[in-house]
């Protein structure tokens, strides 16, 4: 190529090394303008500024660059830094890979700085599979979190812990996380750090539902609170594995109702589409559990479509009640259902198809003997058949009574819910929820303190402006030079 | 073991083992689960009861350890008081030492624990558990071990350990936690009982030096109301013929007349002793300067000296303000006389009555009143000449002619002695409010308990409470609302019980809105500053449902919690501030956040910054008024960005309580310091000289400048003394002042808030001699603010420039005939005439660069010329200017006591066989009788007051 050409290039086009200077530019750019709104945030201890800043985190961590990574670094790296933030501050630059830089920082490195660029680091590690680096780095990570209960480390905090996790379960050592995530969790909880404390408590369910250490679980949602003003999409999570912990432990009517709520919390787009899929998952099964059969619009969402198929399959089988089909639809999505951990379930629901059964016959005989049912449903004894009523009525499948003496399953009448006051209950809870999430929505806005005095200079000069326009366009016979030398006179 | 933890995933096994039957097993399960429990607790949690079983398990040895775990499972859960309660149930195996968040915890939780016990009283305290105790008293030794006393300083006070505070003050540096406590943590405690305690203990401690701290003692004892000792230790003190001793004797003398209540000192001369024989002997003993710096003669006599020397008062403002003011309204008559009362306040300068003789004639019924009585502003401190200065307008042989100006003079002689009542002026007094009988005597009255309220003020006398109540009983509304007002104010303070049943009783029995309301004011000056003690009386009040009652509560919290930041006071007056019904109770709770936070200013902005914006115009008020006594002389930005805007509001008596606000704030500052009150001077000058402004606005901007050159210019607004003790009389006028709203003539109280900010140095004769004190600070700003010019014939200028549009158009069109020729000559002309705007506009560029860097390089200029100057005896020292302040080293004289620099300092003179060169005083009427005379005498021509006599009649 000749030089003209070359020139004639570059002015179209930049070379890739500048390219890569530009992006390097930009992204370091964009980094310091991260910090300075977790700076902002921490001199006005405002956490508002500092979700700004996380904001930026997916952006900024598709164009991650070490070398960028390492330079910021060293300019918030300072003498007077707390031990253990410098400590993790140079363990980040080693993990890096990367040198130690001259230092501008006159001040120390706050926490938050800190844990945001550990953040960053964390995720370029994860990102280039070095996930050992990226366990330690982590390690040293939490190591700074337990060193301040700032209000504003909180949302960092809650990142952090997420990808702490996260790390150790793709090594598959999730146990070994435990014990500083119940540390932290209590650490949180004293504090006063509501986010951290919401994202511990999935973290740990998460654990526990790893091991199948369901009963443990589900004491530590017994035992602790969900704080109320989480972020949704944690809220989601906790609801997702509230409801899956109900489900093993045989509350569907509960966990029917979280798994729904879960649904409804989280944020219908493409990136939660894995979140909507599992939730979903166990929402049918569990519905199939409770003798209710799923809409059949459910399974033709786009999303569902394809995850679902085998659910489909499993839900027409249940449908009908027909036990082969159920069985052969088991055993071809075996391997998938254990998979998904819902096997134990799906095994419990071949009694659910017995139920679908049961719910049917209740429906549609107002009383029938317990001998007809065993027949129906070619139950092996009048006492199984017994049992199994029973149990539908106890989990609230059917509702209808069981004349032991007599042998026969009387069904309740069904009475018209508009006669009773259940309707205005519903409403009633519909209309607090309602109200609330407005107090919620109300509480969470955010006027800074004297803004609308600017918006009222603004308005004054506007109006001063446009009496002037007006002034003028009176006196658009003059032209500008014997303007002026009016307004000299006016003066 | 380790490793058996970490595989552990369920402490089940664990916990079955305290089912055993085996004691040794059980202890074994425990220990394992005392070292699982934070990662097992969810699932211990379950079986909690089963340990708590083992722990009341008499028979079982290891209960403590079972204490132990179940205090660690409630504290997983949350249960803090559970898991306290087994905390102290574990003993010895609750390792205090621990840093984990478990044992802070629990040990936080006990002391805030021990705290609630310990402040519920003597049964509460019976009940602590003494395993509590010791957790927090080895709490204690902890501190003492690490030297933490300030930390053990406050939680002894908190949980009321006076023998831990007494240990800490012993063990540490006494002397600077001495001073902490004294200065920083007293005043907070809320408790007035525990507060004497402390205080007792204080004096305890410091008797204990070698060389005691003598003010500091004193100090203590006027709060604890102790005068026998106080007199006690200045006996001793000027018994001892060391003239160290006696001159510390005299600066104590000095401060307590500063700090203390008039019952207290008045007492203090009354336990020294009567034995006036020597006095004959060669001049004044020793004690009887004690004695008279104890009756204030001293202190005003200084004050007099300074204020009337340094006179800067800008006479062009008053004649000005005179001339825009319509005089024959009353409302413009009472600003005119207000403003004149507050420039001049205790300076003795009457010119200004004396050269507008005429306008002073205009006065008529209430406006006479006030006018007479701002003389007592006028001439405030003068008490030797009280009686003499006021000679003119008292009546005569009891026979009254004049009532209005006769009971102004009664409120005027009350000024002059305020706070320094003497026998004679309040026997006087008392004696006014019986001995008349005509159809006026409400007037006189009303003039007199007002009279009697300020002399009297803090004296805490039966006797004269019992005249003001019998006037009060005649239940006439002019003299009753009076009669209220002196009652407060002399029972200042005292909670005095009969008293205050009374007056409780008769604000529910009156008819009258004006004693009701003067009532309210009362009760609350009555509870001036007993906090806690008061509480029940506000409960009380507020339930009622006469509004005027329910401003008595706010009066009250006001009173009570004043200066102390208390938060209960402030979250109880913010919720009435937006709360309550009626608008007046509205504003006085807002204003009264001014008078709790006076002490920590930087607070209040923004706390009222919302207030301030309310649709509410009284609220908006209130917090105008909160700001202004709160900051007042600080000059804070934060204050003044809100009252600003405030100046332009809709509502006119908005804008009177901004105008007044601001120059609570901006007093005495000059526009170096804070560039903002050039434009709050003009500001208020052009809402005087608007001519359709309202009335309200007007009188708010007069009064407002009268503050701002309050004393001329050289008082303060001073609601803490210059210790940084609290001044009850000052805290009271500045309440009363605000009183203003419903009664013109209240505005004179104000007077009792102005401090004079002055560098007073005197020497063992109390004379004061010629010296100085170096500031390290530029000397520009501290300077007078220069006088305003007198506007000559600036109207008619105005007139002249302008210019119709019609003419500008003619011109205009000349001109452009003019200019069109050129550009029809040249094309390229245009181009031409914008580069010459632009060369034009650049050459004004730098003009204004050359100037400003002028102005910089002479900025530096100064700086460096002049970073210190020489302030002298006897002349302004401004309060932020103090910081600055030093005495050079080597000099002559050596103040007594260290540390403080303002008021008034008795200074020691290292070189007494040198002669002494004395600054003479410059008072006209100083003691010479036939002088006094003369003075009489310029004072007298406002005879014309005596025209109206007889159209009054008529």
């Amino acid at each position: 190529m000749s030089k003209s050409n070359e020139a004639a290039s570059m002015d179209v086009e930049l070379s890739p090394e500048q390219k890569q200077a530009e992006a390097h530019r930009i992204l370091l750019e964009d980094l310091g303008r991260s910090l300075k709104f977790l700076q902002r945030g921490i001199a006005a201890a405002e956490t508002h500024y500092i979700y700004r800043a996380l904001r930026a985190v997916p952006s900024l961590r598709k164009r991650l660059l070490p070398e960028v990574l390492a330079e910021t670094i060293s300019a918030c790296t300072s003498e007077t830094d707390a031990p253990n933030v410098r400590d993790c501050l140079k363990g980040m630059l080693v993990l890096l890979k990367q040198d130690q830089r001259e230092s501008q920082s006159t001040g120390a490195c706050e926490p938050e700085l800190c844990l945001f660029l550990g953040l960053l680091s964390l995720l370029s590690l994860l990102d280039s599979g070095d996930r050992a680096s990226g366990a330690k780095l982590a390690e040293s990570l939490i190591r700074v979190t337990s060193g301040s209960q700032r209000r504003t480390l909180d949302p960092i905090a809650s990142r952090v812990f997420f990808y702490y996790s996260r790390i150790f379960e793709m090594d598959g050592r999730l146990h070994d996380v435990r014990p500083a995530l119940l540390n932290a969790l209590q650490a949180a909880t004293l504090a006063g750090m509501k986010e951290t404390k919401a994202m511990l408590l999935t973290l740990l369910l998460r654990n526990y539902m790893h091991y199948k250490h369901y009963d443990q679980a589900e004491r530590l949602t017994a035992k602790s609170s969900f704080p109320s003003d989480a972020p949704n999409n944690l809220l989601a999570r906790y609801l997702y594995y509230l409801g899956h912990i109900e489900a093993i432990q045989l509350n569907y009517s509960q966990a029917q109702l979280h798994l729904l709520e879960a649904t409804r919390k989280a944020p219908s787009n493409a990136e939660t589409a894995g979140f909507q899929q599992t939730v979903h998952k166990i929402y049918v099964i569990v519905e199939l559990l409770m003798g209710n059969i799923p809409e059949r619009s459910l399974f033709r969402q786009p999303v569902l479509r394809k995850p679902l198929q085998p659910y489909l399959e499993l839900t027409q089988a249940v449908r009908v009640g027909d036990l082969n089909k159920f069985q052969d639809v088991v055993a071809k999505y075996e391997e998938k259902f254990l998979k998904d951990d819902v096997l134990i379930l799906i095994q419990r629901l071949r009694h659910n198809v017995i139920k679908a059964g049961i719910r049917s016959i209740s429906i549609a005989y107002s009383r029938i003997s317990l001998r007809d049912i065993c027949l129906k449903l070619h139950l092996d004894s009048e006492e199984d058949a017994e049992y199994i009523v029973a149990k539908a009525i106890r989990d609230g499948v059917v509702d209808a009574t069981i004349d032991h003496e007599k042998g026969f399953v009387q069904s309740a009448e069904i009475h018209n819910v508009y006669s009773t006051n259940d309707p205005q209950y519903a409403f009633d809870k519909r209309i607090a929820f309602c109200l609330s999430l407005y107090n919620d929505s109300v509480k969470s806005m955010r006027y800074p303190g004297s803004d609308h005095r600017k918006e009222l200079a603004y308005a004054m000069e506007a109006i001063k402006r446009e009496r002037e326009l007006a002034h003028e366009l009176e006196n658009d016979d003059y032209d500008g030079d014997s303007d002026e030398d009016a307004m000299d006179e006016d003066l | 073991m380790a490793a058996q933890v970490q595989a552990l995933t369920s402490a089940t096994g664990l916990i079955s083992l305290l089912n055993e039957e085996e004691r040794e097993l059980q202890f074994y399960g425990l220990s394992q689960l005392n070292a699982v429990a934070d990662r097992f607790w969810a699932e211990i949690s379950d079986s909690i009861s089963r340990i708590e079983i083992l722990y009341e398990d008499e028979g079982f040895q290891h209960r403590q350890l079972a204490a132990l775990v179940a205090s660690k499972i409630y504290f997983h859960l949350g249960e803090f008081d559970d898991a306290l309660n087994f905390a102290l149930g574990a003993g010895e195996l609750f390792d205090l030492a621990d840093t984990s968040s478990y044992v802070q915890t629990v040990v936080n939780h006990a002391i805030d624990k021990y705290i609630e016990l310990r402040s519920k009283g003597e049964e509460a305290e019976a009940a602590i558990d003494p395993r509590l105790e010791t957790i927090v008293e080895r709490m204690f030794e902890r501190c003492f071990e690490t030297k933490d006393y300030a930390q053990v300083i406050g939680i002894s006070l908190e949980t009321r350990r006076l023998d831990l505070l007494e240990r800490a003050l012993v063990s540490g540096d006494t002397r600077s936690l001495l001073a902490y406590v004294q200065n920083d943590c007293v005043d907070l405690i809320s408790s007035i009982r525990l507060q004497g305690q402390v205080q007792e203990l204080l004096f305890k401690v410091h008797m204990q030096f070698e060389s005691p701290d003598y003010e500091s003692i004193c100090l203590c004892l006027s709060k604890l109301n102790n005068p026998k000792k106080t007199a006690e230790i200045l006996a001793m003190l000027v018994g001892g013929q060391n003239d160290d001793k006696v001159l510390s004797a005299y600066q104590i003398a000095f401060d307590l007349d500063a700090n203390a209540t008039q019952e207290f000192t008045k007492a203090v001369v009354a336990e020294l002793g009567t034995d006036d024989n020597a006095e004959s002997a060669g001049g004044p003993t020793p004690m009887d300067r004690i004695k008279s710096i104890l009756r204030g003669d001293e202190t005003l006599k200084l004050h007099l000296e300074f204020l009337f020397r340094n006179n800067k008062t800008d006479m062009n403002i008053l004649n000005r303000t005179c001339k825009l003011l319509d005089s024959r309204m009353s409302l413009a008559h009472n600003a005119m006389t207000i403003t004149n009362a507050f420039m001049h306040a205790g300076t003795t300068v009457d010119n200004f009555l004396r050269d507008n003789l005429e306008w002073l004639s205009r006065a008529s019924s209430w406006s006479k009143f006030s006018a007479t009585a701002a003389l007592g502003v006028i001439h405030r401190g003068q008490i030797k000449h009280g009686f003499a200065l006021l000679q003119p307008y008292l009546p005569e042989d009891n026979t009254s002619v004049s009532p209005f100006s006769e009971g102004g003079a009664f409120f005027a002689l009350g000024l002059i002695h305020a706070c320094h009542g003497s026998e004679k002026v309040i026997n006087y007094l008392k004696d006014v409010l019986v001995s008349y009988q005509n159809d006026d005597v409400e007037i006189l009255q009303h003039g007199a308990c007002l009279g009697l309220g300020a002399a009297g003020m803090g004296s805490g006398s039966e006797d004269t409470a019992h005249a003001l109540m019998n006037v009060l009983y005649t239940d006439s509304a002019v003299s009753g609302e009076a009669a209220a007002l002196g009652l407060g104010l002399v029972m200042m303070g005292s909670s005095h019980e009969a008293t205050l049943k009374d007056m409780l009783l008769y604000a529910k029995e009156t008819l009258h809105e004006k004693i009701i309301r003067s009532l309210a004011v009362g009760i609350g000056l009555l509870m001036f500053g007993r906090k806690q003690e008061a509480d029940p009386l506000v409960e009380s009040l507020l339930n009622e449902e006469d509004p005027l009652l329910r401003l008595g509560a706010v009066h009250t919290i006001t009173m009570a919690y004043c200066g102390t930041g208390d938060n209960g006071a402030i979250r109880k007056l913010l919720h009435l501030a937006v709360s309550d019904v009626k608008d007046d109770v509205r504003r006085a709770a807002v204003t009264g956040l001014g008078f709790i936070l006076l002490r920590s200013p930087e607070q209040v902005p923004r706390m009222v910054e919302l207030l301030s914006e309310s649709f509410n115009p009284h609220v908006r008020v209130g917090a105008a008024l909160a700001l202004g006594i709160a900051c007042s002389g600080t000059g804070s930005k934060a204050a003044i960005a809100i009252l600003e805007p405030m100046l332009k509001d809709s509502v006119d008596f908005v804008v009177e309580g901004a105008s007044v606000a601001l120059a609570f704030i901006l007093i005495q500052q000059n526009e170096t310091y804070e560039p903002k009150v050039g434009e709050v001077r003009k500001r208020f000058a052009t809402i005087i000289e608007t001519k359709n402004a309202e009335g309200v606005t007007k009188f708010g901007a007069a009064i407002s400048q009268g503050i701002l050159n309050a004393g001329g210019r050289n008082v303060t607004i001073g609601l803490t003394t210059n210790d940084g003790q609290l001044n009850a009389p000052a805290c009271a006028g500045m309440l009363l002042f605000t009183q203003f709203w419903y009664w013109f003539p209240l505005a004179h109280f104000l007077a009792l808030s102005f401090r004079p900010t002055a560098l007073i140095a005197v020497n063992k004769d109390l004379n004061t001699p010629n010296l100085e004190a170096v500031c390290t600070s530029r000397k520009a700003l501290y300077t007078y603010p220069p006088n305003i010019e007198q506007p000559v014939a600036q109207a008619p200028v105005k007139i002249a420039t302008a210019v119709l549009s019609t003419t500008a158009k003619t011109r205009r069109t000349t001109k452009k005939t003019a200019s069109d020729e050129p550009s029809s000559a040249k094309k390229s002309d245009d181009s031409e005439s914008p580069t010459k705007d632009k060369v034009d506009e650049d050459s004004m560029d730098v003009d204004d660069s050359n100037t400003s860097a002028d102005q910089k390089t002479q900025k530096k200029g100064r700086k460096t010329a002049s970073d210190t100057f020489t302030v002298s005896n006897i002349t302004r020292l401004l309060p932020f200017q103090e910081k600055h302040m030093k005495w050079p080293a080597g000099a002559r004289y050596v103040p007594v006591k260290q540390g403080r620099i303002s008021g008034v300092l008795v200074v020691k003179d290292t070189a007494p066989e040198e002669p002494e060169d004395l600054i003479e005083s410059a008072l006209p009427d100083d003691p010479i009788e036939d002088e006094d005379d003369s003075a009489d005498a310029e004072i007298q021509p406002p005879g014309p007051f005596e025209y109206p006599f007889d159209s009054e009649h008529a």
